[in-house]
């Protein structure tokens, strides 16, 4: 980032991250809490309003929740519908926001109209529902993965961005005779790697994140994801009167502690794989290495 | 000097002159309207084939007869919505915090992605960055626990508040503060996730750019004036216009959550309104018909906001 | 223009196809079979396909092959048992969506009753009417009449019930609190105001701060039924000397108790924050910081216990009698006696049908009892020294507490059975101290038309100025409003349609 070092600039600079560093601190301390929260006792969760350190660490929720067999079963199923749908998502996105992004394609006001349109109407729960069954992807893993295909938000945005590359850029490649999808693979893509970068971890968080489609259009357990196993396990102990006898007391259900651990555990797989995704948020590198 | 026009794209007639007209371009450009068909297929198949459910609001639909069977009641549903006698009262709740959301909260993400894009250091812009996602991992029901914890009567901010010598101030329940106990609520939660797309614009903004600038002494300020910030205006401009799109959709859960028999004059919405009678009733239509009644002002208002944007001269939505 | 107009036939047509499209998966009479390998069919006659769908609060995945409660029952009536369990969560959303979905299961379970939807599916001919199935199961008959009356639909049987206790709740209180400052066992509504008073103002837990107080409740002013019951305000509907009935919530008795309710916030008897508070009544016990609840399920108390130990480890928790009234009632609420029940569609064959209820019918025998409370000998349980059985890991894997369909009425089902022994002997004597002796609502599985439009207000309308009014927001002279208001708002309707019902039923 270039940029002289005058003392306004460095005044600025200093303002920058001292701002920054509280805006960090304000956003991180109630996280801290539900960290800390997770490995405290039970006892000290339902007692003390904060905690700045746990009085002894107590893995209980952790232990729970890792050593619950729904669990690492769904841990296994979500990573699964991750990968694929996340690859679903990207190409149908990028593919129709492309082709929606040049002014040459004929209807593409029209489209776009009904797509806007079809973001604010929407026919519900029990058409939908319909479709997918008539589509026999009830109770299949394909019910996790292409009834939410393209959200019409990212398309749109993508779309957004993709009319931000200049065309001038794309015309040299189709004088010297690429066609639309080779101009689309070799020029644009590359040259948007961080909108899609976004894009990706969107919709990758999205999907790590689904609980109501598994539940609504899947009949067996085996198809539950973590965050619903997640919410079984709080929710064993945050019923009254449910008529659930726990067969073990003393192993309490503590929702408490769960619902924290369950946040951190949920959050967890989303962290490591953010790293990978940085890097495309370098400013300006690839943009200069396509040059006209 | 006019940076953005160092990076406008080339005039579009010398591009048109090499392309035909009517069906041919179609067929010219064949491969491009391939990209588009199976998008345009989901489409289709997952958002209009279902769409016959927004007819439902004109039925006493019963999910076992069907719509075929289903008795037809005309506007009866959305009669009872306007003769509701806190409808005005919802719908001011909703206009209120939406409209709060779109001033205060809007923003900030703005503001952090240009403030993060200043940043040089590539440790603490990665540190920072990461630490502004997290809120956005963590279920309303525990950030409605926290706040309890934080403000409620016993909580700690009172405390802090006694043992200065004032007296305990009712967050949770005082109308005054709900709206933007929510609206700060949504600015923790959620401004720090929503950098990302701005800072997204921003990586792409070439640095010869910023280059040229400095030699022709241009400062910080002029140069994020005139260089940073028209750069993502049209990403600004489309994020607008899409949260417009939804601007009577208030989140339901982190409301409802919220919500208490003390504050709900102000904070009563027309989901949370649906909500309670949808338990009893576990009738669709009248929860869909005012989904329809929400969809027909979005509709109205992004219209507008959209036609706006375009006699300007910018990308709209469509 | 012409786009717009090609654009609406598009879109037209598109809806249309999507709408008949809808229309024909009605037709579908075939159940689905979701997975699940197909055992060998050696016997003579193929096993049936059984689909069964219900909700779940656990969290284990019921596997179908390696589970021996279900190798068990398939063997036994000769079925293939197809599990669909559904999270509870989103149980709502899910039974309303299979009924429109066109292929249901076999029976299924309805997640509340009554039920406003339930009873328009019924209405429409989507369930079973299953009296002439349940002459030919005598254990279903042996339910409490009871119970079984509450379940009836215009008179017919549409739902086999899941029993529970009648009566289920009693008043948990710190009797470590009662002894340390000295109190006796509160008895009269002074008594109970005079020790919730105490347990907010004179540091019953010893730790010199004012962070106790007496009665737990939350924002929905929940788990005070006792104390609505003990001034005469009745269970849903109170009957009166000449046999009308009048809503609970516009009784001079509701309006005696939010005085005394009022009277004790006031003076820190209730959390300074239950209005806004989140979370339930049940943690506020567990933290240790209220004293009583004072209409705690019976069947909470091992794990409320359990918890409270870990942050006091000298608590001590027991229950009590209910508060008695200035009139002289006292008395727990009764409820329906059911959590809710089976139905069965009608697009479920009859064989499949007999065969359900042949199903149901052994598991509320005795024998049937025993598998759903030990599971298998010798594979989920050991059996001890004096004749007990000791459940293990299988048998909590194998899920069959939910597997069950149905259980005998036990009136000691709400024994946590995985508590140590000292624990279930305070729950069966409480259980057995509330029996039979609930107050029960004369109309309780009645919702009238003008209900199912209006409660959704007119409960807001209760709930904002009962709140208002103990917290002091409102004058306590707010009450008459609230009535008047809640008459004009449908009340006065809902009332006539209830107390025609009721005087068609005979009026007791």
């Amino acid at each position: 980032m270039v940029g002289n070092k005058g003392i306004g600039s460095r005044f600025y600079d200093g303002a920058n991250y001292l701002f920054l560093s509280v805006v960090a601190l304000l956003t991180f301390v109630p996280f801290y809490y539900v960290i800390v929260a997770s490995l405290s006792p039970l006892q000290q969760v339902l007692s003390d309003p904060i905690i700045l350190w746990p009085k002894q660490l107590d893995f209980k929720a952790y232990h729970l929740i890792l050593t619950t067999a729904s669990f690492v079963r769904s841990l296994y199923f979500t990573i699964f519908i991750t990968v694929i749908g996340t690859f679903v998502n990207m190409l149908l996105t990028t593919t129709l926001a492309y082709s929606l992004s040049k002014k040459r394609f004929r209807g593409r006001r029209l489209i776009l109209m009904l797509i806007v349109f079809s973001m604010m109407f929407s026919g519900g729960i029990i058409p939908t529902y319909l479709v997918v069954k008539g589509l026999s992807m009830i109770n299949t893993f394909w019910a996790l993965i292409i009834p939410g295909a393209i959200s019409a938000f990212n398309l749109i945005v993508l779309k957004n961005f993709f009319v931000g590359i200049p065309e001038s850029l794309e015309e040299s490649a189709r004088i010297d005779g690429c066609s639309n999808i080779g101009t689309f693979i070799k020029i644009v893509l590359p040259l948007s790697l961080p909108a899609l970068a976004s894009f990706t971890l969107f919709y990758a968080v999205g999907n790590w994140n689904q609980f109501f489609a598994p539940i609504l259009y899947e009949n067996n357990s085996r198809f539950w994801t973590v965050q619903v196993v997640l919410r079984q396990l709080v929710i064993l102990g945050d019923t009254t009167g449910y008529g659930t006898v726990t067969d073990d007391s003393t192993k309490a259900v503590f929702p408490e502690t769960l619902k924290y651990a369950a946040i951190i555990v949920s959050t967890l797989p989303i962290l490591l794989v953010y790293p990978f995704i940085q890097k495309y948020f370098v400013q300006g590198v690839l943009l200069g290495s396509v040059k006209e | 000097m006019n940076y953005q026009s160092m990076q406008t794209p080339l005039n579009q007639n010398a591009v048109r002159r090499r392309t035909k007209k009517g069906i041919a371009a179609v067929f010219q450009d064949w491969d491009l309207y391939l990209l588009a068909i199976p998008g345009i297929l989901y489409f289709l198949i997952f958002k209009y084939l279902p769409m016959w459910g927004i007819l439902v609001s004109f039925q006493n639909f019963s999910p076992f007869l069907g719509f075929w069977k289903s008795e037809w009641v005309g506007f009866q549903h959305f009669a009872e919505l306007f003769a509701y006698d806190h409808f005005w009262e919802l719908m001011r709740n909703t206009i209120l915090i939406s409209l709060y959301q779109l001033f205060f909260f809007f923003p900030v993400p703005i503001i952090l992605a240009l403030m993060l894009h200043e940043v040089t250091r590539p440790f603490f812009k990665r540190l920072v960055q990461t630490v502004i996602y997290l809120p956005h991992f963590i279920s309303w029901v525990v950030i409605a626990s926290i706040t309890f914890v934080m403000l409620s009567g016993g909580g700690v901010v009172n405390h802090v508040i006694e043992a200065m010598g004032g007296s305990s101030v009712n967050f949770l329940s005082s109308p005054q503060i709900f709206r933007t106990l929510i609206v700060s609520q949504d600015i923790w939660k959620e401004a720090g996730w929503g950098t990302i797309i701005y800072l997204a614009a921003l990586a792409g903004i070439d640095p010869q750019i910023y280059e040229a600038a400095v030699v022709d002494g241009a400062n910080r300020w002029k140069r994020m004036w005139h260089i940073t910030l028209p750069s993502i205006r049209s990403t600004i401009i489309i994020l607008f216009l899409l949260r417009l799109g939804h601007i009577l959709d208030v989140g339901f859960e982190q409301i409802f959550l919220m919500l208490n028999s003390l504050v709900r004059g102000v904070g009563d919405v027309f989901e949370t309104f649906v909500y309670q009678k949808g338990l009893i009733e576990g009738q669709v239509s009248f929860s869909t018909a005012v989904g329809l009644f929400k969809s027909v002002i979005s509709l109205i208002i992004v219209g507008i906001a959209n036609w706006i944007v375009k006699k300007a001269g910018e990308e709209g939505i469509y | 223009m012409k786009k717009v107009r090609l654009a609406a036939v598009m879109t037209a047509s598109v809806m249309l196809a999507g709408m008949i499209a809808g229309c024909s998966s009605k037709s579908a009479t075939s159940t689905e079979s979701p997975g699940g390998s197909m055992p060998a069919t050696s016997a003579s006659q193929t096993p049936m396909d059984l689909n069964v769908m219900f909700y779940t609060s656990a969290n284990i995945q019921i596997s179908h092959d390696s589970n021996e409660a279900i190798k068990f029952l398939e063997k036994k009536f000769n079925v293939h048992y197809n599990v669909m369990d559904v999270p509870l969560n989103d149980y709502t959303t899910k039974q309303n969506t299979i009924v429109a979905s066109g292929s249901m299961p076999d029976v299924m379970v309805w997640n509340a009753f009554p039920d406003a939807a339930l009873s328009q599916y019924i209405k429409q001919g989507a369930f079973a009417q299953l009296d002439k199935y349940l002459d030919s199961a005598p254990n279903l008959k042996k339910y409490p009449q009871d119970i079984w009356n509450n379940v009836k639909v215009d008179g017919h049987y549409y739902i086999i019930p899941r029993v529970r206790p009648i009566t289920r709740t009693a008043i948990e209180i710190r009797k470590d609190w009662l002894d340390k400052l000295g109190l006796p066992i509160p008895k009269t509504m002074d008594d109970f105001a005079k020790v919730a008073i105490a347990f907010a103002q004179k540091d019953p837990d010893g730790n010199g701060k004012a962070d106790t107080y007496g009665i737990a409740t939350d924002k929905n002013l929940g788990n005070l039924n006792p104390v609505f019951a003990a001034f005469g305000a009745g269970n849903g509907w109170l009957k009166q000397a000449d046999g009308t009935l009048v809503k609970d919530s516009t009784t001079s008795g509701a309006n005696q108790t939010l005085q005394w309710l009022r009277d004790l916030y006031a003076q820190g008897a209730l959390s300074k924050d239950f209005p806004v508070q989140q979370g339930n009544a049940r943690k506020e016990i567990q933290s240790g910081k209220a004293g009583m609840m004072v209409e705690s399920y019976i069947i909470d108390y091992a794990q409320d216990l359990a918890a409270l130990k870990k942050v006091d480890p000298k608590a001590e928790l027991m229950y009590i009698d209910p508060p008695v009234g200035p009139t002289g009632i006292a008395g727990n609420f009764a409820g329906t006696g059911n959590a809710a029940g089976w139905v069965i569609p009608t697009t479920t064959k009859p064989e499949k049908i007999k065969k359900i209820l042949e199903i149901m019918n052994w598991e509320a025998s005795d024998e049937g009892y025993h598998f759903n409370k030990a599971g298998l000998d010798g594979i989920h349980n050991t059996k001890n020294a004096d004749g007990t059985y000791t459940t293990n890991d299988k048998y909590i894997q194998d899920d069959i507490k939910e597997l069950i369909m149905v259980s005998p009425y036990d009136p000691y089902s709400y024994v946590d059975s995985g508590a140590p022994a000292d624990v279930q002997k305070v729950q069966r004597d409480a259980l057995d101290k509330v029996r039979d002796k609930g107050i029960a609502n004369p109309v309780p599985a009645f919702i009238s038309p003008t209900a199912v439009q209006k409660n959704g207000d007119l409960d807001k309308l209760r709930l904002d100025n009962f709140i208002k009014i103990v917290t002091g927001q409102l004058p306590a002279s707010a009450f008459d409003e609230y009535v008047s208001k809640w008459k004009a708002g449908g009340g006065e309707q809902i009332s006539k349609e209830t107390n025609e019902f009721f005087k068609s039923q005979g009026g007791k």
